[in-house]
């Protein structure tokens, strides 16, 4: 039987296929690159960079302080949609060398971007966190840092959305969900599209407003004495 | 799309794509399409046309089993990890370590028969097209190792649009069932075909089949696990779940029914690819390119899928010292497991190319089995260590202790099913897992850190 004109509709139907795929991919990077073009225009003196996916990452100065945002895709724990981490970082010295702490909800064991895969000492967990928490420090001394931001953070957990909280040396950290993967195209394909996915004034607002009250307990001396005494 | 409030393991969140009941069932369908494409038929073989029917309704009653159990420990906490981390939290390390050699290995296998079956369909169309010479192992070397790529590159690779094409892999079954007539016998002919051997090997050979019943279904119940979207999962878990069954069983009676109908039951028995057999013997060029796309791009689906979750599989063992931490590494760039990706692709390079379909379908059935067994086990401590009241549950499963105990007892039927046919596998693959299991104990445990593995703080068990 000859299977001359299937073949050749196959032939056709693989090159249409890749053609496909190459604009589909135009498309997704073109998409992705927007993802934080409604707050470029926040931060000043700002740097907007691309990784080779389209991610975009912006760093500038944003009332006075000099944060960072970046995108966080995350497809590595297994029954689990995929995940679009938005990560804001204050960049600024804080005196607590050897006693950051990172405070991270619902581990997975996967959890590749937190704060407590590089941290040793694993903390309690105080009261009013969410009952799924992992808390490390860099050291015993880091219980002191997270008796200071407990209140505070345990506050801001109760945003279901935020994942991560670090504390280092090196500045505050936040990891907010951002957007999940569509259930179809993970299930059937194991694809991670973040269709509509938008940072807003609004997260930004919310999550430089978690910070500053991060910031201002490290610093508050309410106790008599400064914290880095 | 509609907002609303959604569930992340248990707590509120807004803003999320809302799925229902209808969706999880579609998707859930979607998964284990390629069940109905390829493997199943092997159960013809084992005992003849009616046994392999019969034992696709006993599967379907396994899964039942499995979908009531998954559904209400998922929906409790220990979605995120799926059986995998269940073990961790539930039983013990020793067991994790096993749940995640199971997850490797049957996904693993799967790839490997999925890469044969897209290998010998294009060796066999090259062939009617004239390609005498044409060979199926570079396809399925190309197929492993392009897959693999796609996984390696994760988000930088895309092939969403293809969902499309995977609906009409579904519909492809639909089509064929509708042009062969079933209501009449101008097709069909299915007392011929039987030829008079309704059981041929008596009900040791429906036994024997169960086996292979389980293919129709296997990964059905990721549906339960893929968390963090679904609306309520005390309704949509189950339901979803369990519609699906239901529809995975008309679509297998369809399909057995096409497929009997057609062939003789002893060439049904060995086939690849009985699904694109049956449409070649309808003499329709177009049936054929249709259930040629349906088989293609149910396989590579399937395949792209299990390089996905053994690679992640063996990467979380990585990350938890199970397996030497070198596994646990993020590809800086791509963000992918990409050392436990390419460590899998010689493993299932080797199985495709040296191992008939029907065994590597055998040691995929045989690590599922191993991972239904567990559930069982998992189910009745899970309740015991943490009874109802004691823990935030969104979905409690009836009449417990019963659909453990019946899960438990088809389990051991299909063991039972499993030697009577492939007994040198299933001691091989038991061997395997023993001397796995010696050297984590004796060796490798003294790695794990065991304050990690309890990611979840869990209120303390009862007893303890």
């Amino acid at each position: 039987m000859s299977l001359s004109i299937p073949l050749a509709l196959a032939a056709a139907g693989i090159v249409a296929t890749a053609v496909l795929a190459l604009r589909e991919a135009r498309n997704l990077r073109a998409s992705r690159s927007t993802i934080l073009d409604a707050v470029t225009a926040l931060l000043n003196d700002r740097q907007l960079a691309f990784d080779d996916a389209g991610f975009p990452s912006l760093t500038g100065d944003h009332q006075g302080r000099r944060i960072r945002l970046e995108l966080i895709p995350d497809t590595m724990t297994i029954r689990r949609l995929p995940q679009l981490w938005l990560s804001i970082t204050d960049i600024c010295d804080l005196p607590i060398a050897g006693r950051g702490v990172a405070v991270l909800i619902r581990p997975s064991g996967a959890d590749y971007y937190s704060l407590t895969e590089r941290m040793s000492q694993r903390l309690d967990v105080p009261p009013g966190f969410p009952w799924e928490t992992l808390i490390k420090g860099e050291s015993a001394g880091s219980q002191v840092t997270l008796d200071r931001i407990r209140s505070t953070a345990a506050r801001l957990f109760t945003d279901p959305r935020l994942k991560e909280i670090a504390v280092t040396a090196r500045g505050v950290r936040m990891i907010r969900q951002l957007a999940e993967g569509k259930r179809g195209d993970h299930l059937l394909l194991r694809q991670s599209a973040f269709t509509s996915a938008q940072v807003t004034p609004r997260d930004v607002t919310e999550l430089t407003a978690g910070i500053n009250d991060l910031r201002a307990a490290l610093t508050d001396n309410r106790d008599g004495k400064t914290y880095a005494s | 799309m509609t907002t609303q409030t959604t569930a992340i393991h248990g707590e509120k969140v807004s803003l999320l794509r809302v799925l229902g009941p209808g969706h999880v069932w579609a998707l859930g369908v979607g998964i284990v399409l390629v069940g109905e494409y390829m493997g199943w038929n092997f159960a013809v073989g084992k005992g003849g046309a009616i046994a392999a029917l019969i034992a696709c309704w006993f599967a379907g009653l396994l899964y039942t089993c499995v979908a009531m159990i998954d559904s209400e420990v998922t929906s409790t906490v220990a979605a995120a990890g799926g059986q995998y981390a269940q073990a961790k939290h539930i039983v013990g390390p020793l067991m994790a370590f096993n749940v995640g050699l199971f997850l490797v290995m049957a996904y693993t296998m799967l790839e490997a028969g999925n890469a044969i079956t897209a290998g010998y369909l294009v060796q066999t169309v090259g062939g009617m097209a004239g390609f005498e010479g044409i060979w199926d192992k570079p396809f399925i070397v190309l197929t492993i190792l392009f897959l693999a790529w796609l996984n390696y590159r994760g988000v930088y690779a895309t092939l969403t649009f293809n969902l499309v094409i995977t609906a009409i892999a579904c519909l492809a079954i639909v089509v064929l069932f509708l042009a062969v007539r079933p209501w009449s016998h101008d097709v069909l002919d299915h007392q011929a075909m039987i030829d008079g051997k309704t059981l041929p090997y008596g009900w040791l050979g429906v036994l024997a089949s169960m086996h292979f019943g389980l293919w129709y279904y296997l990964g059905i119940e990721g549906t339960t696990q893929a968390a963090e979207e679904v609306r309520s999962p005390a309704r949509a878990l189950p339901l979803g779940t369990m519609t699906g069954m239901i529809t995975l069983l008309i679509a297998a009676t369809m399909t057995w029914y096409i497929c009997v109908g057609l062939m003789p039951w002893e060439y049904l028995g060995q086939a690849i690819t009985p699904l694109f057999d049956a449409a070649r013997l309808t003499n329709s060029t177009p049936l054929m390119a249709l259930l040629f796309i349906g088989t293609i791009f149910s396989t590579l689906a399937s395949a792209n899928g299990c390089i996905n979750d053994a690679s992640r599989a063996w990467f979380s063992m990585g990350r938890d010292r199970y397996l030497p931490a070198w596994f646990g590494a993020v590809h800086p760039k791509y963000r992918t497991p990409f050392r436990s990706i390419v460590f899998l692709v010689p493993v299932a390079l080797i199985f495709a190319l040296q191992v008939p379909l029907d065994q590597v379908i055998t040691f995929s059935i045989l690590s599922g089995l191993l991972g239904y067994t567990f559930m069982s086990f998992n189910m009745i401590m899970f309740r015991n260590k943490w009874p109802l009241g004691s823990i935030k549950r969104g979905y409690v499963h009836p009449m417990h202790p019963l659909p453990a105990i019946v899960l438990l007892l088809l389990c051991s039927v299909t063991y039972f099913a499993v030697f009577l046919g492939y007994g040198t596998q299933l001691a091989a693959m038991m061997a395997f897992y023993i001397v796995a299991s010696a050297w984590f104990a004796f060796h490798r445990y003294k790695f794990v850190r065991r304050g990690d593995q309890f990611t979840m703080n869990w209120p303390r068990p009862k007893g303890y």
